[in-house]
Order: structure tokens, then sequence, then C-alpha cells
């Protein structure tokens, strides 16, 4: 079926009424890579609602379904790119001020980005998007879906978490003063989101003494009228902590309710981001880590997951490769020893989260293949937070679906359809 | 100059495993670049050139023999423009803007980082060139990353038709004069660059864009020059410029062209019996991205056989080294590269890089 | 819905055939509801023919051959596609070679830029051939070309190569030179002129050592032949300038040396001068006039424009075409025919300032700038008449196909 026809079929089924449910869909006979469970030959995925349905061998299709033959074909969940610029205009990577956590990376994507059709025929249907590369607190990070309608942004997660940098530089140099200025900020703002608490908390009680001290004393039934109080010696109001709304993000960071995402790349960078989550015991998680692997240990014991963006891909930014001692066997040295790891592409550019498979497959070089995958599918969405409702063809979750002409990590092999949200949002054309 | 890149190679290195009696790969697919893949094949190296190919091949005495099987072998990657172990400020000899006795070399340091890198990446040879901002420099080498670097001193001179060879207080700062003295340059036998050219170095015409390639193509037919094009801007706009032509188009590593969406370019050029390269314009990119822009190519329409020959023999006569380089026959180099998989499929890791017959990379097992 | 509706749209416009590989033997009919041609008088309903890129034939009562592809706007009116007789725009690089101040060999064609946005404004604008120019930073700055705005080949696009030598006076070709303050110059902007002065020194200079080389015979660099020619007659002299003081020193320079075949461009202040300039029989490009200062040096120089000036050159008996001139694209071509009307140019006139004059002042009316058979079939439509200021491009025809179409907004160029 063309996608005239396609998009015509769907007119109608909106057609047929404001209520009308869409048409349920089921990929059939392909390899279906669950990634949360086991991979299924000759498979189906019924989508219906939005939703995965259903996955499994013998699924009942409904009647009426439209039914996609997947014959030959891969069938795995919608690709995650764990760091990446879409939606983002250029400016918006610029930084503000160096520590500005209360900054949201959602108030500045543009809803009508134009790479968004590119992205999506690269089985993308998924991105982390952080702003603000070079701020040490650049402000909140946001997971978004990767739309095919120019001015539909749907946000899946408005703060994923507050993103901050040591030793990252600037320019094409960085001394070791300086990140070790990085460090000492951004301990130095935790600390003080935590004075700021203190004194909310002092100005709390003080308050309370005050309005106690300061009520009029009360009438009771029966009985005289106590005195009035004598005059002079009244306590001082005590003065509120004005707003502090950088703290206030903090508080949620220290709090464990937003993670603390830190890109580090050099072992001395990334033992300081670990000492942070030792000393203020928040969730950390680590993003670059172009020299994690040297000290895995350190980062599995701490429980702490790496983002590894860029996976030495040059073409997307030459310069990041030069931030650490880049290897290419960094994500399976991670691995191996027991930590979660996500691939993020770290692009400069926004089409550059087209490159999520090809990060895959390099990674692909040293990790058993299933964890390469996973790396760009359910391990992201863990850490990213947002595993209920993406990361794998499980039921339940959004109906993000993507069937490659081959072996998913082959990237000669292309994609023929992508589903987000149960909507067909790309479907490759044969060449004329 | 020769004394001082062997030196230089050696420190740079891995130290090459020197194999006086020969090298015999066998057991896994072979890809020789000039027809279908061997299965079970052979590839015979004696004194650092292939000597056999093949299916039945057997190994004289006191040649080594490693077993390859259910591996992948190919030609080593050709890249034909790299500025690999150029540092940026050594990129662009500005004060002449033609500048044809330029020793590309000597600006090289062989033990920087990307050096190193480079020589997993399955890249065997590669022509060393300037940046853009003359309009024409060399003399460019084709060197090797193995223990007799310098494959072809003079391989190459780097012509640059575009605006970024104009600057603001030089002659030219126009491109009707740029043209022009270009002319000139190129049709003077005497001068430096018309023996250079006669010398039998290939002309790299690199241009900033579609315009411009109508600019260059004009250049190139109007003295016959033995040329290669460095395709800048959208190669799917080129198609019809550059269709039916015998000239090899280079192409930058796919990240470098982004407004060509889709990647279909290459595909395109090559539909058309373009004879297509890919080049890393390192440091803009690395090495390794030769490879991945090719199989991102394929996935994006590129016939794998027109992918592995941009790499190899593509990259051979763009850097006009074809004759020594660039596919697995008797009588060329013995370079060669065994990938764990196919060779363009990237989740396969090149595991060995031999060149002129020495191992030069062995990968370690994780 | 209306979401999917647009997406479906989308996909059914078809890119239009300027660039890519259209047939060339395509037979296209064009009704309207008028048909300025410019030679004779307009027709009220008709058809223009055109095959291969010519027009065939013009008139009321023929038959479209089968096959043909039927283009009508109701009530639009046909006209020739505008000219913009200097435009100083699309270029790759600089306009100039700036190492030297005389450049008499420089041809614009090779700074060309066909991928540039201006062009593809121009096309959206009407204009359908420009004479390229090189920029004004030179005293001697060579010569420009005469191209279609629109095609998928530099040959295809070009009209004329050279044709002229362009000079420039008054102080735009001092621009970025200086005087050493101390030491060795280091730079090849240390170099003159830096006042008027000199740059008629440097035009007397460059006039005189060729006139000499001629008189005594000697071997002439090839730099020079431009001048040669242009002394000899054979070459028009086109003086880019602005003040009426220029065009007087312009006239003495070219008196002293015996050139008479001249053309003055942009020249807002020539209406002072129209009378002597009608005398001479010098043609004006005028422009920029009307969104004016558009570069600080227009509006450092401060000419003494007035709006007028179309109207009274004309009146003088001038010939007079438009063209954008320098500094910010192409200009609005037809609003300026309409502004041209509105003071002071009589009707025919302002349609010949962005036609037929156009095309005789650049030597290429044998191929455009008016509609009559066996000439390149380069047409606009609008949707009412040109002279009416609610009119607008409806589409853009050049060497027989469609260029630009306004209802689907689609144009023939590239992206960039």
């Amino acid at each position: 079926m063309g996608p005239t026809a396609l998009l015509v079929a769907a007119q109608l089924a909106m057609a047929a009424g404001e209520e009308a449910k869409p048409t349920p869909l089921a990929i059939e006979g392909g390899t279906v890579v669950t990634v949360a469970g086991e991979t299924i030959a000759a498979g189906t995925v019924l989508v219906a609602d939005g939703k995965i349905a259903a996955v499994g061998r013998d699924v009942v299709v409904p009647e009426g379904a439209r039914r996609i033959d997947a014959t030959g074909k891969t069938v795995i969940p919608g690709l995650i790119d764990a760091l990446s610029t879409l939606y983002l205009p250029p400016q918006e990577l610029a930084e503000p001020s160096a520590i500005a956590p209360e900054f949201r990376v959602t108030d500045g994507l543009d809803a009508y980005a134009k790479d968004l059709e590119e992205v999506l025929s690269y089985g993308v249907t998924a991105a982390h998007v952080a702003a603000g590369s070079r701020g040490l607190l650049a402000g909140a990070s946001a997971v978004v879906k990767v739309s095919s309608q120019p001015g539909v942004l749907p946000i899946l997660l408005d703060t994923a978490a507050v993103r901050g940098q040591i030793g990252v530089p600037a320019g094409s140099t960085i001394s070791s003063l300086d990140r070790l200025g990085n460090y000492t900020s951004i301990r130095e703002a935790l600390l003080s989101a935590r004075d700021y608490e203190w004194a909310l908390g002092k100005y709390e009680r003080e308050f309370t003494r005050y309005t106690q001290k300061t009520a009029e004393p009360k009438a009771e039934e029966g009985k005289p009228p106590p005195p009035p109080k004598p005059p002079g010696d009244k306590p001082e109001r005590p003065k509120k902590p004005g707003p502090d709304y950088s703290a206030d993000v903090l508080l949620r960071v220290l709090h464990r309710e937003v993670p603390l995402l830190i890109e580090a790349h050099r072992v001395a960078d990334i033992l300081n981001a670990l000492r942070l989550q030792d000393e203020f015991d928040l969730r950390l998680i680590l993003l670059g880590g172009s020299e994690a692997g040297k000290v895995a240990e350190e980062i599995a014991r701490r429980n702490v997951p790496v983002i590894v963006a860029p996976v030495s891909l040059s073409m997307v930014a030459p310069s990041k490769l030069r931030y650490g001692e880049h290897s290419r066997t960094n994500a399976a040295q991670l691995a191996r020893a027991g930590v979660k790891v996500a691939l993020g592409v770290g692009g400069d550019d926004p089409f550059d989260s087209k490159f999520v498979r090809a990060s895959a497959a390099v990674a692909a070089e040293d990790l058993p293949r299933d964890q390469a995958l996973r790396a760009v599918t359910l391990s992201a969405a863990e850490i990213l937070g947002v595993a209920d409702h993406i990361g794998s063809l499980t039921e339940g979750k959004d109906a993000d679906v993507v069937v490659v002409a081959g072996d998913p990590l082959d990237v000669r092999a292309p994609v023929d359809l992508v589903l987000v949200d149960g909507q067909i949002a790309y479907e490759r054309r044969a060449a004329g | 100059m020769s004394t001082r890149w062997l030196a230089a190679g050696t420190l740079a290195l891995l130290g090459p495993v020197a194999l006086g009696a020969g090298l015999l790969v066998r057991g896994g697919t072979v890809w020789t670049g000039t027809g279908e893949a061997l299965e079970g094949g052979a590839v015979l190296i004696r004194d650092g050139k292939v000597a056999a190919v093949g299916r039945d091949v057997t190994a004289p005495q006191g040649v080594r023999t490693i077993d390859v099987t259910g591996k992948h072998v190919c030609p080593g990657f050709v890249d034909p423009h790299s500025s690999l172990g150029l540092p940026t400020w050594e990129m662009d000899e500005t004060v002449e803007a033609v500048a044809a006795e330029m020793p590309v070399d000597a600006a090289v340091w062989m033990d920087r980082p990307e050096v190193r890198d480079a020589v997993s990446s399955g890249v065997t040879t590669l022509v060393l060139a300037p940046g853009g901002a003359n309009l024409l420099v060399g003399p460019c080498p084709a060197l090797k990353l193995g223990p007799s670097p310098v494959l072809k001193a003079e391989a190459a001179i780097k012509v640059t038709v575009g605006p970024s060879a104009l600057l603001w207080d030089r002659k030219p700062t126009s491109l009707p004069a740029l043209l022009d003295m270009l002319r000139g340059a190129l049709s003077d036998t005497e001068g430096p660059v018309g023996r250079l050219v006669a010398g039998g170095a290939i002309a790299q015409v690199a241009c900033d864009g579609l315009a411009d390639a109508e600019r260059a193509l004009g250049l190139i037919d109007g003295l016959h020059l033995k040329a290669a094009l460095l395709l800048g801007g959208a190669p799917s706009r080129a198609v019809d410029l550059l269709a039916g032509r015998d000239l090899p188009v280079v192409l930058p590593s796919l990240a470098l062209t982004p407004r060509d969406k889709f990647l279909v370019g290459p595909g395109q050029l090559a539909g058309r019996g373009v004879k297509v390269a890919f080049a890393s314009f390192a440091p803009a990119t690395q090495e390794a991205d030769l490879r991945t822009s090719a199989a991102l190519a394929v996935g994006a329409g590129m016939s794998p056989a027109a992918a592995l020959r941009a790499l190899t023999l593509g990259g051979a006569e763009a850097g006009g080294v074809a004759d020594r380089v660039g596919s697995l026959e008797i009588g060329k180099d013995g370079d060669l590269v065994v990938a764990a998989r196919e060779p363009l499929d990237l989740s396969g890791a090149i595991e060995l890089v031999v060149v002129d017959g020495e191992i030069i990379y062995e990968r370690v097992p994780q | 819905m209306s979401r999917m509706a647009a997406g479906v749209l989308a996909v059914g416009v078809t890119a239009l055939a300027c660039a890519g590989p259209a047939s060339a033997a395509d037979v296209l009919a064009v009704k309207a509801a008028h048909i300025i041609t410019m030679v004779g008088p307009p027709l009220d309903g008709g058809t223009v023919l055109i095959r291969d890129g010519k027009v065939v034939r013009i008139g009321r009562d023929f038959a479209i051959p089968e096959g043909a592809a039927l283009i009508e706007v109701e009530g639009g009116t046909v006209m020739p596609g505008l000219i913009d007789a200097n435009a100083m725009f699309a270029f790759r690089g600089e306009p100039n070679e700036e190492s030297e101040e005389i450049t008499p060999d420089f041809e614009v064609l090779q700074a060309i830029d066909r991928d540039s946005p201006d062009l593809k404004r121009a096309v959206q604008l009407g204009i359908t051939t420009l004479r390229v120019a090189p920029g004004n930073a030179n005293v001697i700055a060579g010569s420009g070309a005469v191209i279609k705005s629109c095609g998928p080949s530099l040959e295809s696009v070009l009209v004329k190569e050279g044709g002229q030598l362009k000079v420039v006076m008054g102080n735009d070709s001092t621009g970025g030179n200086a005087t050493p303050r101390s030491g060795r110059p280091t730079s090849f902007y240390y170099r003159q002129p830096t006042t008027r002065m000199g740059v008629v020194w440097l035009l007397r200079q460059a006039l005189f050592r060729v006139k000499t080389a001629l008189g005594k015979g000697e071997a002439l660099t090839p730099s020079d032949t431009a001048i040669a020619e242009a002394l000899k007659g054979k070459l028009p002299v086109e003086i880019s300038l602005r003040s009426a003081v220029d065009v007087e020193t312009a006239f003495e320079v070219m008196d002293e040396f015996g050139l008479r075949r001249l053309v003055l461009v942009g020249c807002p202040e020539g209406y002072k001068l129209s009378r002597e300039i009608a005398r001479r029989g010098v043609p004006v490009i005028l422009g920029p006039l009307y969104a004016y200062p558009r570069t600080w040096r227009e509006a450092s120089e401060a000419p003494d424009v007035s709006l007028n000036s179309a109207g009274l050159l004309a009146q003088a008996g001038v010939k007079v075409a438009l063209g954008s001139g320098d500094g910010g694209g192409p200009v609005d071509l037809l609003a300026w025919v309409v502004l041209t009307h509105r003071y002071g140019l009589p009707r025919e006139a302002a349609l010949a300032a962005v036609t037929t004059n156009a095309a005789d002042i650049l030597g290429v009316a044998d191929r455009v700038g008016s509609l009559a058979p066996g000439k390149d079939a380069d047409l606009v439509i609008l949707t009412g008449d040109p002279l009416q200021a609610t009119s607008r491009v409806d589409k853009v025809i050049v060497n027989g196909r469609v260029a630009y179409d306004a209802q689907s907004g689609a144009s023939a160029h590239g992206e960039g």
C-alpha cells in the first residue's frame, strides 16, 4: 500500500467520527526483537490506541485491523538517542550563565524543526535533549518523541535530569585548575541549596514562634478577659529568605527526585562526579564518559549509569573526541563491569540523531549484539526514567515500533517503517 | 625525506611484525575489489606484493599463515584526501596563492594521536594534502600507514576553485581572477606546476559548492587535466552534471554534507556510472569514518559493490595510485584488511590490517 | 484532519521544470486577457504560442496545437519578462579583483553564483533577464554578462558575455584604500585612489597609456585590449556614478579621449543635466532611486535624489532603463515601473524602461525585451495591468519553461 493510500485510509478512519478510534495495526511475520523479553521469529506486534496491545507468536489479530507484512525483516522498538540536539535551534546551544539549573530545555524547543523526517527515517523515535553543554549546571533536560507533524512536539518527560559538566572545555583546551573549579562550583551550588533549605526551615520555626508570641490571648468562656500585654518588647518579625529558583531545582536533585546528569570525560573529572554522588547521596548519571572504561569498577560499585556519547563517530563531533582519551571499546568495558550503559550520538547538529544505529553498530564490535541494541532502547529508557512508556516491545507501552529490512545493527539495511504512538510516522518509498 | 619518514613511521606505528618470507591469509571470504567475493579464498603476499589470490593457494615454505575462517578479507582502504597528522596551524601556507613547491610532508607530526588511531581504521593508503586556502598547492604525497611510508612522493596537486581560496589581502580576491591564475599556472609547462602535472601528478580539484563544480569542470576540460573532483555541496544535486564522465569524484565523509538529506547522493552518482570515492579530509573527520560513510550510503541506496569500490579502487583512482593499490591483484601492493563480518557491516570490528605484507595492526581480543 | 489534508496536498505539488531536465520540444500556449508585446499595439485577448523556448506565434485567432500545455490566467496580462539592466547581486566571492584598480579584462561571468537566493527572488519578481555587472570597487572594473535568471546550466542562461567597459567615477572605488601611516606599505590596499582626483588620474592614465600605445602601433597587453576597443568605438563605456559633478567630469574625460559611446549608470542626479545627456545621445540606466539610500556610501555621498528623475530625463529625450544597483539584491522592478510612471514617466516609456530600452542598451534586443516570433519565450503573467499597483506576478516563464508559479509557491530553484 503506498503512502498516499495510507494517508487516505487514515483520513477515512478519522472521518468516521470525532470519537472513532484509529484502526488497529498488526505487523506480522518479522523477527520481533522485544529487547525486554525474548526474540520471536515470525512474530506479530499488535498496535491499538497508540499502545502495544500484544506481542507474540500467536496473536489474535482483530477484524478490520490493518496488516503489514514484515516477513524477512526485523521488528524492534523505536530507537532512542540518549544525547541529542533535536528540536533545538542553534542559539539554544549557547550557555546563559555558568550556574543556571532552573533553565528548562523545553522552553527553548522549536516544534517546527526541519530535521524530523530525516531522523525518523533512521528509526529514531525518541530523543533526550539537553541544552547548554558548557554551562556548569545548565538546566533541565527533557525526553521528547520525534514527531512526524510540524508544530506538534510530544514531550514525554519535561524534566529528565539536571545537566552539568566537569572539565568540558569551552575552547580547545581547559586547564586542570578550571576543571577543579567546575567541580567545586557545582559542589558549592549543591551546598548552598542545602543552606537555603536549612534557612527556610529556620524561618518556619522562627515564624511559628513569632506567631505564638504575638498572638492575642484568647478569651475563655465564663472567665473575665485576660489583661492586655504590656507595650514594648515586641519580637521582630522574621524575614523569609527570598526565592531561589536555582536552589529549588537543586533541592529536587538532593532529595533524589531528579537525577543529576554530569558530563565528564577524563578520569579525574569522572571521579569528582562520583564524589558528588558520595557526598550528597544523589542520583548521578554520567554523560560522555570517554575514559569511563578505565574506572568502570568505581562506577559499577555505585550503581551509576553511563550515557556514552559520542561513540567514536567523529563525523558528528570531531572536537568532542579529544575531550578525553577516546576508545571504541569504552561502552563494552563498562558493560562488562556491570555498568548500565546507554549510547547517545552527542552531535552538534539536530540531524546527527540519525546516527543512533551507526553508534550501536560501533559498540557491537565489542558488546554482544543484544546489549548493543539494548543500549539504544531499553537501557536508555531506564536511565532516563521513561521505561514505562518506551524502550521495548512490551504490552502496554507506547507503540513506537521500527521495521528494518535486515539486521538492526547493520546500517546497510534501511528502515522500512516507523510507528510513533501507533501512527505511521515514516514509510520508505521504493526507489524509482 | 624518506629517512625521516621511516624513523617517524617506526615510532608511531604499533611495531610492525617483519615477515620476510611472506604472509598467507586464508579461509575467509575474499573481496578482491575486481569482481565477486571468493568464499574460502586466500591471499598470498610475498616481498610486499600480492603473489596469488584464489581458492587454491598453497603456502610456500616459511610463510606465516593466518586462518581467517568465518571472516572477511578486502583490499586496504584508500583515502584520497586527508590532512592526517597536519596540525591545524600547518594546514595552509597562505602567503602565496599558488604554492607548487611546498613539501606537505614537512609539516606532518606522525606521533599525533589521530595517526595512531588511523591504523585500526582499515585505511592503508592516503594522499596527504593541506587545506583549501591556496589556489594550488603541492606536491601532495601518497603515503602508506606502514613501514615504507612513501608510496608516491608527487602523487597529486590540490587545486581549489571556490571562495575559500579567496583571501582578503592577497591576489586573487575574485573567482574570475582565480580561474585566470590557475589556467596560467597549469598551462605553464616550464613552471613548477606544469612539471608536476607532466610528471603524472593528479590534479585534485576542490570546489565549495555546485556553482563552483561547473567552473572546476570547465577548467579540467579546458586543460585536459588528469584530475579528480573533490565535490563540495550536496552530491545529489550534481548528478546530472557529473554523469557520464570518466572523472573520479571524491565525496567528503557523509556528515560533512548535511544538506544531502537521507545521504542518497553517493548512491545516485554511482547509479549513473560516476566513479565515486570517499575522503576523510582528516582531521575534519576520522579515517574510520570512511567505512562508516560507505555503510550509511548503502543504507541510503548505494549498491554495496559501488560502496566497497569507493573505499578501495575508487580512492586509488582519485589519488592517482590505482596501479599500486586499491584491489587484491597479483603484482599490486599487499595491503589488506580482515574484518569480523562483511567489510561494510559496521558491527563487525576490523581485526587485522596488513600493509606491504606486514601486519601493522592486530586487534586484541577483549 | 486538515493537517492530514495539507500533507496530501504537499505530496501533490510537482517540482517545476526550470532547473530540471524538461523536454525542449515542449509546446506551451499562454492565453491572457491582455498581451503587451512591446512591438506594436497591445492585444486585447489572445494567445502566445511557444515552442523549444522561443515565441512562434502571437495572435487571437489560431488553433492551439494538440499536445500543447495550456496556461491561462483569467483577466491576466502577459508582458515580456522584466530586464534588470544593472544587477549587482548573485556573486560568489568578490565582484571585483581588488588586487588592482585597473582591471579592464575582468569578466564577471565566472563570479556569478547561479545558486544564489537573490536569483530565486529575482525570478519571483518577474525578472527574467539581468545584466550582472562587476562591483564598484575598481576604477576600471571590467565587463559584465547578460544572463537569464533561471536555467539548468550556465550555457542555457548566458545571453551575452562582456559588451561594455565599466568605469566607476565618484568615490566608490576609493573604498578600502588608505595611505600607510608609517613604515613600508604591507597591504595592496595602500594605494591610490583615496579621492576623486585620484580616480580621475588613474582613469586618464590608463586611457592615455593605451591611446599612446595604439598611436605608436605597439603591442598591447591582454588587459589593455578592452580599453583599446573602447577607444576605437567598438565597445561602449559604462560609467557608474551618483553626483552631477561626476557626470560633468565623466564627460570631460571622455571628450578628451574621443569616447562617444557612453552609458550612465546609477545617476540619481542625472536629471540636473538631462539636456546635456540627451544632446550627447547617452542612455541612462537608472537606479537605485526609490528606496534610497541602500548603502552607507549612498548615504554619505547623499546625492540630491529626485523622484521625478526618470520623467525629467525622458522629457529631455534621454533613453531610460532601470537597474537594481548595489546593496541588497534585486528590487521590485514592477513597483518601480509604477513609481516612475507616477513621477512623470509616460506609460510607454515606463514599460520600455524594463523591457525594450534595457534590451537596446545592453545589445540583446534580438533575443529579449519584446514578444515576437523568433525571440526568447520570456514572459511575465500579471494578475492585472503592469501600471496598476495592485497587480502582482502570477507566473514567470523563462526560455519557455515555467520558472515560478505564485499559486503553488514552488520555485524552480533548488534548495541552497
